[in-house]
């Protein structure tokens, strides 16, 4: 009976690992394999938790205006809706539109140019640019430590309640890996649990004849970096991959967004140009300019009629996850566990 | 009974067999020969150049030791922050097999790229100890800053952050000495003044991101590092 009695408690202590795990996250089973580490940084529901009052905390920024949802609105599937370009302290404004954060466990670099070459570190960018949240890590930390909740936070989360940058940023990240976007029509139709209607249909068939090789699904990028042929904008004179390289041939090159939630995250590309999706869709047909390091796929111009730009863009509107978007675990903590918030 | 006390004898004997014992580095920056003082003013009497430095740190990863060109001992987990503000961090310690016999150290100057792409990592490595960049992943390998009177700067103050782990500008420096002779107590010597004597501070005086300049600074640095007899 002893013997069996073991072998009860192993069985129910693994059932809840396992249930554990898969409360935390679960991986769509349409997508591939994720890029980033679970093993190095593995999930934990404090941690997660920590991350997304960190995330909500203007803490983080200099004089305490501006948090990471500031620029990355849960309605927005993470993005700022209306703003071309990202603002920041003093109403400063930068020169990059603020991207969608979702399924960033399949990303390998972050920001337009791939500056950034994994999540974990990803928050430093904005933290510390001048015209975002103008911070320095050391001061957060400071900031930190002496609040009278994030230091219990902290050790509730990493078992230490001495703050360090690494920990800030581990669990900043664990939030943001929770942003899985995965429930959209689309979604549905590919388990067979929804259907296109003929007009989404025909747009389907035409996204993956035109635009699958950059956007492919299902994720709906490659994450590659690409020259769309944007003409630069000479108040910007933003050269994109280039900056972090300096090699010729990346010259102009974008990372290709993700088309998920575009109903959400307009306006759209690297400088938040085009405020509408036609605007987007009349790019690709009418306004490609040509230089040098154009993507393959675009020196010849795509070609569609009135007709099949609609049904394109029903097709893309499929894409849209309600469910995320108004995901409460996904949105501003209740106040009594912002550490700040609570302070003012 | 008798394998248990050959069992006890095995035990007891298992500290003398594996006897460990430390090997200590200390790093000595100079400015002319002599020992540099961060903030201190340095005459040079050749030149009439008088030399300030404000910060000098750096990272040594990898530590490795070699007898006739065979590794026979390779640090776990190693990174340092040498740092000439804080005098403990000039001093690294490391334990090896007492018996261990080499002639050769060998480290990196900075940090290779795999670790540079590893995410958010912790105590040397933290990205709050100033040797990170935000705004473009990577760490800074080396930070020189100071004053020297012939540098057409303005106030003459020169900045080098050096780093970078991408190609074609991989700034990390692999640095192999041979050893005067085994004393597991070294002192590893770098003079700036030379460096500074080295460079014109006319092309190079501001570096902070990856480059051909920094990848050059970085060996000239590198090579400068000897250990004292």
């Amino acid at each position: 009976m002893k013997k069996y009695g073991w072998f009860l408690i192993c069985f129910v202590v693994f059932l809840t690992a396992f249930r554990m795990l898969d409360s935390v996250l679960v991986f769509p089973k349409h997508f591939p394999k994720p890029v980033y580490d679970f093993k190095k940084n593995p999930l934990d529901e404090r941690k997660i938790a920590l991350g997304r009052v960190l995330f909500y905390d203007p803490l983080l920024s200099s004089d305490n205006t501006i948090s990471c949802a500031s620029c990355h609105s849960s309605y927005n599937s993470f993005a700022h809706v209306d703003h071309n370009l990202s603002h920041g302290i003093d109403d400063q404004i930068g020169t990059r539109n603020a991207p969608a954060l979702i399924n960033l466990a399949w990303q390998k670099t972050f920001m337009w140019d791939g500056a950034v070459n994994h999540l974990d570190v990803q928050a430093l960018a904005p933290i510390t640019h001048p015209k975002e949240m103008g911070e320095e890590l050391t001061h957060v930390i400071q900031k930190l430590q002496q609040s009278p909740t994030y230091p219990t936070l902290f050790y509730q989360a990493f078992g230490d309640s001495i703050i360090t940058g690494q920990h800030v940023l581990l669990s900043l990240a664990q939030f943001q890996l929770t942003l899985i976007s995965a429930n959209s029509k689309y979604d549905s139709m590919l388990v067979k649990k929804a259907a296109f209607t003929p007009q989404e249909k025909n747009g389907y068939a035409l996204f993956q004849q035109h635009c699958n090789t950059c956007h492919r699904e299902p994720l709906f990028s490659t994450y590659a970096f690409k020259n769309n042929g944007l003409p630069v904008d000479t108040t910007l004179n933003d050269f994109g991959r280039w900056n972090i390289t300096h090699q010729a041939s990346d010259s102009l090159l974008f990372k290709v967004p993700t088309l998920r939630n575009l109903e959400y995250s307009y306006p759209y590309m690297h400088d938040g140009r085009f405020k509408r999706l036609s605007d987007v869709i009349y790019h690709y047909t009418n306004g490609i300019q040509k230089t040098k390091t154009l993507s393959p796929e675009l020196q010849q111009p795509i070609k569609l009629t009135e007709r099949e730009k609609v049904d394109l863009v029903a097709f893309l509107l499929t894409l849209s996850d309600r469910n995320f978007v108004f995901n409460p675990a996904f949105a501003y903590p209740p106040k009594i566990v912002i550490p700040s918030a609570k302070d003012q | 009974m008798r394998t248990f006390c050959l069992f006890i004898l095995y035990c007891m004997s298992i500290p003398y067999l594996n006897a460990q014992q430390n090997v200590r580095i200390s790093f000595l920056p100079l400015v002319h020969s002599k020992p540099l003082v961060l903030g201190t003013i340095n005459m040079d009497s050749l030149s009439h150049d008088s030399v300030r430095i404000d910060a000098f740190r750096f990272y040594v990863s990898n530590i490795v030791l070699l007898q006739d060109d065979s590794v026979v001992f390779r640090e776990n987990t190693s990174y340092h922050l040498v740092d000439l503000a804080d005098t403990n961090s000039l001093h690294l310690r490391f334990a090896v097999n007492e018996q261990l016999v080499y002639n050769t150290i060998q480290f990196q100057l900075g940090i290779d790229s795999l670790t540079n792409e590893s995410g958010a990592l912790g105590g040397a490595l933290d990205p709050t100890r100033g040797m990170y960049w935000a705004w473009q992943s990577g760490y800074i390998n080396l930070k020189l800053e100071g004053y020297r009177n012939s540098c057409p700067t303005r106030n003459h103050l020169f900045e080098f952050h050096l780093g970078g782990y991408r190609y074609p500008f991989n700034a990390i420096q692999p640095v192999s000495r041979k050893l005067p002779m085994q004393t597991n107590t070294y002192t590893c010597a770098i003079d700036i003044g030379t460096f500074l004597d080295q460079i014109s501070l006319a092309k190079n005086n501001h570096i902070m991101s990856p480059s051909h300049a920094a990848v050059n600074l970085s060996q000239q640095l590198a090579d400068l590092f000897y250990f004292l007899p």
